[in-house]
């Protein structure tokens, strides 16, 4: 099982020199598993990793395409993947509808006439769409693959990819939840008592990490920098540290969704604090970096 | 007489995508943006793919200004998908003056469309916290932040326009996304484009990327674009709407061969992010 990192950038693709060890676009990951070939997301770096796949194609090739919400920085790349022009492919498209999209609705309108030139029904590729809701679970050839709602505005899916090799989870985006209910239908269900609800909500969470090798977490801001935007929907290394601090043998945690703002000095000091304080709780911290990969 | 200065800035000078990276770090990762810098008190800018996030942030003192009046060549995602990021939209001093030479209804389904709850928070572009005004343009001139700015279509994929700017004797004419091939629209648009002091030009391919893969694909190759120079006789010409998968290099590489095997030395340049270029009428032409 190997994690490859093509994109981690929050928000909208930054191209500035002082950028370039962390990398500027945003957020595409490729997990091969066994014989699955996994995409998480089609942020900006999508393009780069669509004409890889395409260039390197010797055959028919499935590819799996995991969306986790739909916003720009997590669908961007799409009208730009090379493999959707190419008829050896065949892309499957698994996620949730949004509030007022169908998933296949999300993909349909960004191909429409007037934003973009080619027609989505004209494209070569076999598409294929596989609409999900909270708890399904997807049984890949060597991979499981369950999904949970995240604390995000909008409807937003963690991932689990559980293969022989191990186990791996893809939290993004989401924020702390504690007073700050922010997912889509949440705070319907939360009415009555939102301490329990947000209290079953973590709980959840942790089990769905339980036994996890490596955990990705949306850590967009720092402590100072979340206060006053806990709506937007991100969380910091510090809660995500929290999370993991329930479970008795916690898994690796890789920061990611790094902020705009962040340059790569300014990246290398929140991993140097998150790794002293990961190290304080036994837990190892790693950072998401474009090129770079997690191998289990 | 010299009037003030005249400078088109670039904020974005990619085609397609935004391409990060240590490759695209020179010439600019970003989507179309530029910026027409009179020395006027209201910014006037064209198109607005991910170049107007660097825009907004880079101007120290942005806060200052209350009207921003942003021309759309057309409503492609590289040319539009910054406005969502475009922070004076969150401003309630702000009024941002939309114009292009689209139905009110087409622009506003367009840009709204931006704003639909499902690609961003953000819902509805009533709600949002700055006046958006919806200007439609018209065939003839119009004067816009203190310069007088004409429209003609060009040859794309989707209805598309090219803006030409004319203030104190200098002309400018702004060509993003066009295909130079043999035809009325192109005609009409040479004439169009006749004496421009500076062209900025889309040259998103190569002549053998073209020829091979892309006609009719809506964009023209550096080397067309830089006939289209000689033929409208203009000063200076801008190559823009880089390919988001042709490396600074590459493309330095290209253009340096392209114009070594040229008959006659050109003023040809790959505009870069950041970088302004006066606009300064040539010596040969006449005083106004």
């Amino acid at each position: 099982m190997r994690l490859t990192v093509h994109g981690t950038r929050g928000s909208y693709p930054v191209c500035r020199a002082g950028y370039n060890r962390f990398g500027g676009n945003t957020t595409c990951l490729f997990l091969r598993s066994g014989q699955d070939q996994i995409i998480i997301d089609g942020g900006s770096g999508l393009l780069p990793l669509g004409d890889r796949l395409a260039r390197d194609c010797d055959a028919r090739h499935r590819v799996h395409v995991f969306l986790t919400h739909p916003h720009w920085d997590h669908v961007v790349g799409f009208p730009f993947f090379r493999p959707a022009y190419d008829a050896r492919f065949t892309i499957t498209i698994y996620g949730a509808d949004s509030e007022n999209k169908k998933l296949e609705q999300i993909f349909q309108s960004q191909y429409r006439s007037g934003s973009f030139p080619v027609a989505f029904d004209a494209l070569p590729a076999r598409m294929g769409f596989h609409r999900l809701q909270a708890g399904d679970e997807v049984r890949l050839v060597d991979t499981t693959v369950r999904c949970i709602q995240l604390n995000h505005p909008g409807m937003d899916l963690g991932y689990r990819f559980d293969s022989a090799r191990g186990s791996i989870v893809i939290l993004t985006d989401l924020a702390p939840i504690v007073g700050n209910i922010l997912g889509l239908g949440m705070k319907e269900r939360a009415a009555d008592h939102p301490h329990a609800f947000e209290q079953d909500y973590q709980s959840m969470l942790v089990d769905f990490i339980k036994g996890a090798d490596l955990v990705l977490y949306d850590t967009n801001f720092t402590e100072e920098e979340i206060v006053g935007k806990q709506h937007w929907g991100h969380s910091t290394p510090q809660e995500a540290l929290q999370v993991l601090g329930h479970l008795d043998a916690p898994p690796g945690l890789v920061l990611a969704h790094h902020d705009p703002d962040h340059d790569d000095a300014c990246m290398d000091e929140i991993y140097r604090l998150a790794g002293r304080a990961g190290g304080s709780q036994g837990i190892d911290v790693f950072i998401a970096k474009e090129g770079g990969s997690f191998e289990l | 007489m010299t009037g003030c200065s005249m400078t088109m800035r670039f904020w974005g000078t990619r085609g397609g995508i935004a391409r990060p990276g240590p490759e695209t770090v020179e010439l600019g990762g970003n989507t179309t943006c530029l910026q027409l810098e009179l020395g006027q008190d209201e910014p006037l800018l064209i198109d607005c793919g991910t170049g107007i996030i660097e825009y907004a942030r880079a101007g120290a003192g942005l806060s200052d200004h209350h009207h921003f009046h942003l021309l759309i060549t057309h409503f492609h995602w590289d040319h539009v998908l910054g406005f969502p990021f475009f922070f004076p939209i969150h401003s309630p001093e702000a009024t941002i003056h939309l114009y292009a030479p689209f139905d009110e209804a087409v622009i506003l389904e367009h840009v709204g469309a931006l704003f639909d709850g499902t690609y961003s928070p953000l819902l509805d572009m009533g709600n949002l916290p700055a006046t958006i005004e919806i200007h439609q343009l018209g065939q003839e001139r119009a004067e816009i932040a203190g310069v007088a700015v004409s429209c003609c279509p060009t040859d794309h994929t989707d209805p598309c326009f090219a803006y030409r700017f004319e203030r104190d004797g200098r002309t400018l004419c702004v060509v993003t996304d066009h295909e130079t091939r043999d035809n009325d629209a192109n005609d009409q648009l040479a004439e169009f484009m006749t004496g421009a002091d500076l062209l900025v030009h889309g040259a998103q391919f190569t002549e053998e990327q073209y020829l091979s893969d892309f006609e009719g694909s809506g964009h023209s190759s550096i080397q067309r674009a830089i006939a289209t120079d000689e033929q409208v006789g203009a000063g200076r010409l801008l190559l823009t709407h880089h390919h988001p998968l042709h490396s600074d290099d590459r493309l330095r590489l290209h253009l340096a061969r392209v114009l070594r095997q040229h008959p006659r030395p050109m003023p040809v340049e790959l505009a870069r992010e950041g970088r302004g270029y006066d606009v300064a009428a040539r010596r040969d032409s006449p005083p106004s």
